[in-house]
């Protein structure tokens, strides 16, 4: 179980998930990176311009 | 007026001034509602991200009552009633751009596409939502409006759907589709016609004419689509989500599994819609995510 980084409500991860993935909150709807996961780490993910 | 309702009507006052400037217009209508359980924000918003900073700094007040939102994000969840005015391009190819000063290409729209909502009209622009639910501005002269009912303008299309995955009877026409634009199609960013398109327009128009679905335009939108699926169980049809090695740009095509893996894309490094073996894609992207958006009647 791990926290949303910018609402603090949990976030589920579906298994066979691995470090780099994006996915969504599903309380607040940001995008997180998966950027470790033993511990599971999220950080909030903003696209850079093209 | 209580003290709660006031101190929230400032944020919302504060939040939609801050939103203008971003974007140069908003939709931010948020109203406040007593109810017995607490306070009730309805209305709507343009993006998902306003409504998760609107739920941040309300629950950051520390209220006596409890918030809950009733907020539709109009780019995820579509205008409802707002106007019976549609429109429909008057020319082969009508550019859609972020502000009414054209600053950035948003997407395309061609005499094929369907029916497109008029938000509103102003200096000779119109604001206009596509079937897609994107927003944008389009040239009044480039378009011509209709009044009618919905009744007239059904498609027979369906919209791809969070949380779940949409019948078809087979997915071999995605392949068939995609395999048209292959090496002759450049790859174009905001664009959406064979005179050049990006990697989320490549996936939306194959997927419209292959299957009758209706794609989100932006590769973030496409990806909260479907089911998640992990990288081991990606099957022939599955959208693959990818971010350029060593920046924090999002790429997406669609998966094909013969003999070896393959994806068709619309190629950032080659500028052109290609079909690709999978091993030699992640040499260049990095896996961000999957996700199945049709399934095989059974």
């Amino acid at each position: 179980m791990v926290k949303c980084p910018e609402c603090g409500e949990i976030v589920e991860l579906i298994d066979g998930m691995e470090t780099g993935e994006i996915i969504e909150c599903g309380n607040c709807g940001v995008e997180l990176e998966i950027t470790s996961l033993t511990p599971v780490k999220l950080e909030i993910f903003e696209e850079e311009e093209k | 007026m209580d003290d709660d309702t006031r101190r929230i009507n400032r944020i919302i006052a504060e939040l939609g001034d801050g939103f203008l400037k971003d974007h140069g217009f908003t939709i931010f209508n948020i109203h406040i509602r007593s109810v017995a359980k607490g306070l009730v924000l309805s209305g709507e918003c343009l993006t998902d991200k306003q409504l998760a900073l609107l739920k941040k700094s309300v629950r950051s007040l520390s209220l006596t009552q409890k918030a809950i939102f009733d907020v539709n994000v109009l780019t995820g969840g579509g205008l409802v009633n707002r106007s019976d005015k549609w429109g429909k391009a008057g020319k082969s190819l009508v550019n859609v751009t972020n502000d009414m000063a054209g600053s950035k290409l948003t997407t395309q729209i061609t005499q094929n596409d369907n029916y497109f909502r008029i938000i509103a009209q102003q200096d000779g622009m119109a604001l206009v939502q596509l079937e897609d639910r994107t927003l944008g501005w389009v040239n009044g002269g480039d378009i011509s409006i209709h009044n009618m009912d919905l009744s007239e303008r059904r498609s027979g299309l369906r919209l791809a759907e969070r949380g779940k995955t949409l019948t078809v009877s087979s997915i071999e026409p995605l392949f068939c589709e995609a395999s048209k634009y292959v090496n002759k199609v450049k790859y174009l960013h905001g664009g959406k016609s064979t005179g050049g398109m990006d990697c989320s327009a490549f996936v939306q128009t194959v997927f419209k004419d292959a299957c009758k679905i209706i794609m989100p335009r932006h590769t973030l939108d496409q990806m909260r689509c479907g089911i998640r699926v992990p990288k081991k169980s990606i099957g022939s049809g599955d959208l693959i989500f990818a971010k350029v090695k060593g920046r924090r740009i999002m790429h997406v095509g669609i998966a094909l599994f013969e003999n070896d893996g393959m994806i068709f894309h619309s190629c950032l490094r080659e500028k052109l819609v290609i079909r690709e073996n999978i091993d030699d894609f992640f040499k260049h992207y990095t896996f961000a995510g999957a996700a199945r958006i049709v399934e095989k009647a059974p």
